[in-house]
Formats: C-alpha cells, sequence, structure tokens
C-alpha cells in the first residue's frame, strides 16, 4: 500500500517535512520527492490496510507542527 | 423572523471521515491559518494544500470514528479559531509599542537597583575595614594580631 501526498512549498516549511519524513522512516518505507514548487512524499508498507495512510497523516501533522513552530519563531 | 443568506458562510465538503473547506489568506493571514491548525492537531489530522494563489485548502480528518454533526462542529470551531487567531494578531501588533516599553522598562530598572546593591556593598566593605580594631582581617605575617 502507498499513500502519496503533496506539499505546497508555500504553506509547508521545507525543513520541517523532511524532519517529518525523518522522524518516520522507521515505521516504514518514506519517500521524498518533488522540486522547489511542489514536494511530495509518498509512504509504502508492505502491510496492507490503512497503515500507510495512518503514517501519513502522521507525518502531516508533525510537519505541520513543526512549520508552525518555525513560521512563528521568524 | 428570516434571517438574511450570506454567500460569504463556510463552505464545505465532507465524506466519512473528511472536512474539508477553503480558506481566503486575503481574510485569514498565513500565521492565523498556523495557529489555527496547530490548536487542532491533538484532535485530528490535518493537511494544507494550495487549490489557487492567496487560497488554502484545509482538510481535517477524524482520528477515530466520527459522524457529519461531529465533522460539522469542527470545521466550525476552526473557522470560529481562525477569527481568534487574527485578533489575537491584531491586539498583539496593537500593543506591541506598550510591551517593548514594558520590558525596556523593567531592564533599566534592574539594572540601576543591581548598581546600587553594588554601592551598598561597597560602603559595608569600606565601614567593616575601618572597624577592625583587632586587625583580624590583616595577616599575620604583615603583623596581625599577636598571641600575649
Amino acid at each position: 500500500m502507498a499513500d502519496v501526498r503533496d506539499y505546497h512549498p508555500s504553506i509547508y516549511d521545507k525543513d520541517a517535512v523532511r524532519a517529518a519524513v525523518a522522524s518516520h522512516q522507521h515505521l516504514a518505507t518514506i519517500e521524498l520527492s518533488g522540486s522547489g514548487e511542489q514536494m511530495v512524499v509518498t509512504v509504502s508498507t508492505d502491510t496492507a490496510g490503512q497503515d500507510a495512510e495512518r503514517i501519513a497523516d502522521s507525518v502531516g501533522n508533525h510537519a505541520l507542527i513543526l512549520t508552525a513552530r518555525a513560521a512563528r519563531a521568524s | 423572523v428570516s434571517l438574511p443568506a450570506f454567500d460569504d458562510e463556510l463552505t464545505y465538503l465532507l465524506d466519512e471521515r473528511r472536512v474539508v473547506f477553503v480558506v481566503d489568506e486575503t481574510l485569514f493571514p498565513m500565521d492565523s491559518i498556523y495557529g489555527a491548525a496547530y490548536r487542532f492537531v491533538d484532535r485530528c489530522w490535518l493537511h494544507l494544500r494550495r487549490p489557487a494563489d492567496r487560497q488554502v485548502e484545509v482538510r481535517l480528518k477524524a482520528k477515530g470514528p466520527t459522524t457529519v454533526a461531529e465533522l460539522e462542529a469542527l470545521a466550525g470551531e476552526f473557522a470560529n479559531e481562525l477569527l481568534n487567531q487574527v485578533v489575537r494578531q491584531r491586539v498583539g501588533e496593537t500593543n506591541s509599542k506598550l510591551r517593548e516599553y514594558v520590558i525596556a522598562r523593567a531592564f533599566t530598572t534592574a539594572s540601576a537597583r543591581n548598581s546600587s546593591i553594588d554601592a551598598l556593598l561597597a560602603e559595608l566593605d569600606a565601614e567593616e575595614l575601618a572597624e577592625d580594631e583587632l586587625q583580624v582581617a590583616v595577616p599575620w605575617a604583615q603583623g596581625g594580631p599577636q598571641d600575649g
């Protein structure tokens, strides 16, 4: 199963997305790709069901938390 | 009494677990969207998208089983929180000069108080040395107090 989501760089801080991906890499195979226009995060799991979706959800919330903190700090 | 219909009410899309709506960035700055989203991360899964320039699509997904009414309430609460964040920002901007003044005043007062404390301590030291009739503070080798 794979879950693919895009993160627009005008909304999400790039470093925040990278950090969120890095902190979830022990749970599944996570690939970060894309150019400056769009960051694409692909979460893949060997198991069927909603594992990939749940991990992708968690990555999304984590990226948002880090982005919001970065925005507040700047 | 019938209320007039507003075109600018929050319109959203629903499915079993998700509610999706678009926020206009000209009305709600990005910082207020971040602030509102930050307050919802413990309640639902969030994802923000950019469907068009100056527009942010907010996707809220329940973390567990939910109902349509709960999703609608979630969207409404998020909209209220957006407004709350905008007001907080405006109040913060309005009071920024006053805040800076209070902090600057606190620091200058503290430094003045410290200097007066230093002066008092120096005065006490001087008095103690002057009152040392037995010359306790003078080392023995330099002719300090001796037995006898």
